[in-house]
């Protein structure tokens, strides 16, 4: 890479950078695994830079590599993803504040199974959805029809709805 | 206007209908019911869900670390072409793979069951035009076995199958 490439890549880095840790998290629920995950996603995006790839969209790039690292943390991770995304109990505590987060904790585990549980597109849509990605975005960022992503999105929101109202009952 | 599908009611939500079917699709909804009566389900799942998907957001977002260059080291390697050659991964098409696993296990195939035909002790029992013989097969060659201890134009392998003293057949 030539030093005003670096330069482009570096400022890139930063503007997003928040962005694709915010993604990483929400399907890791760790900061510390977030925020190595999303330090490997741009040197994954650097290194194919720097091979003389052609990239249209970076930014899209940058949201698909993230998601392929993360599935892979997590596939490499299946013993710690059962121990850590089990939801946790709560205990009984008199404290109010404490027993507030911990069942947001909870609620929040429980969405990120429901999540994980998704097929992979599903998730890699629902969660450029939520970033506010429009719709010809998603398409390309997951290479998929525009025409589909209504009836994807549609699909993943019911369907997680549903995960998360059997994971509240059991 | 018919009743909009799934994807249709979740493109109108999200404003992706083009502006002539974004009104069609409204002024459906103020004449149809049960359309009315999706759209608000469908609704409650998108601002239910996206909540929950809301809460996975971590609540403090790290600054991004400087950007170290991790490959540079690779990049550099490829100036020097001795190292490039013995360095640089090559990238074979999977299809040229398998191309080459089905000829080698042609060849594999064939130089068995060349052997095999030919196996090193193979006895086989021959006839010349002058008189029977006895060829024995080895991996270096066939060769032919006359017997010593029975008349030779009275020699028949079919009869007397066990021969004590050969020589070989001039």
């Amino acid at each position: 890479m030539t030093g005003n490439r670096i330069e482009a890549f570096d400022s890139f880095y930063k503007d997003l950078f928040a962005k694709i840790y915010q993604y990483a998290f929400r399907l890791v629920g760790n900061s510390q695994d977030a925020e190595q995950l999303a330090q490997e996603s741009f040197t994954r995006l650097y290194d194919f830079l720097a091979n003389g790839s052609d990239v249209r969209n970076p930014k899209l790039l940058i949201y698909r590599i993230a998601h392929n690292v993360c599935l892979n943390f997590l596939k490499r991770q299946k013993t710690f993803d059962k121990l850590i995304g089990r939801p946790i109990a709560v205990p009984p505590s008199s404290n109010t504040n404490e027993k507030e987060s911990f069942q947001k904790e909870y609620r929040a585990t429980l969405v990120r199974q429901a999540l994980r549980a998704l097929p992979q597109r599903d998730q890699r849509c629902l969660l450029l959805y939520q970033d506010g990605f429009s719709y010809a975005e998603i398409a390309e960022a997951a290479g998929i029809k525009k025409t589909s992503i209504g009836k994807i999105l549609a699909r993943a929101l019911e369907r997680l709805s549903r995960e998360i109202r059997q994971g509240e009952k059991t | 206007m018919s009743h909009p599908k799934k994807s249709a009611l979740q493109a109108f939500l999200d404003y992706e209908l083009s502006p002539r079917r974004q009104k069609q699709t409204e002024d459906h909804f103020a004449a149809c019911a049960s359309c009315r009566e999706k759209l608000k389900n469908a609704k409650a799942v998108l601002e239910s869900v996206g909540l929950d998907l809301k809460n996975l957001n971590p609540k403090r977002v790290p600054s991004p670390a400087p950007f170290v260059e991790p490959s540079r080291e690779r990049v550099s390697r490829k100036k020097h072409p001795i190292g490039s050659l013995i360095f640089t991964p090559v990238r074979v098409p999977s299809g040229l793979l398998v191309f080459m696993g089905l000829m080698i296990l042609i060849f594999a195939g064939l130089f068995y069951s060349e052997r095999h035909q030919k196996g090193a002790g193979d006895v086989l029992l021959g006839k010349s035009e002058k008189s029977n013989f006895l060829t024995i097969t080895s991996s270096e060659g066939t060769t032919e076995f006359m017997p010593l201890n029975i008349p030779w134009d009275r020699f028949t392998p079919a009869k007397d199958p066990i021969i004590l003293v050969m020589k070989e057949r001039p």
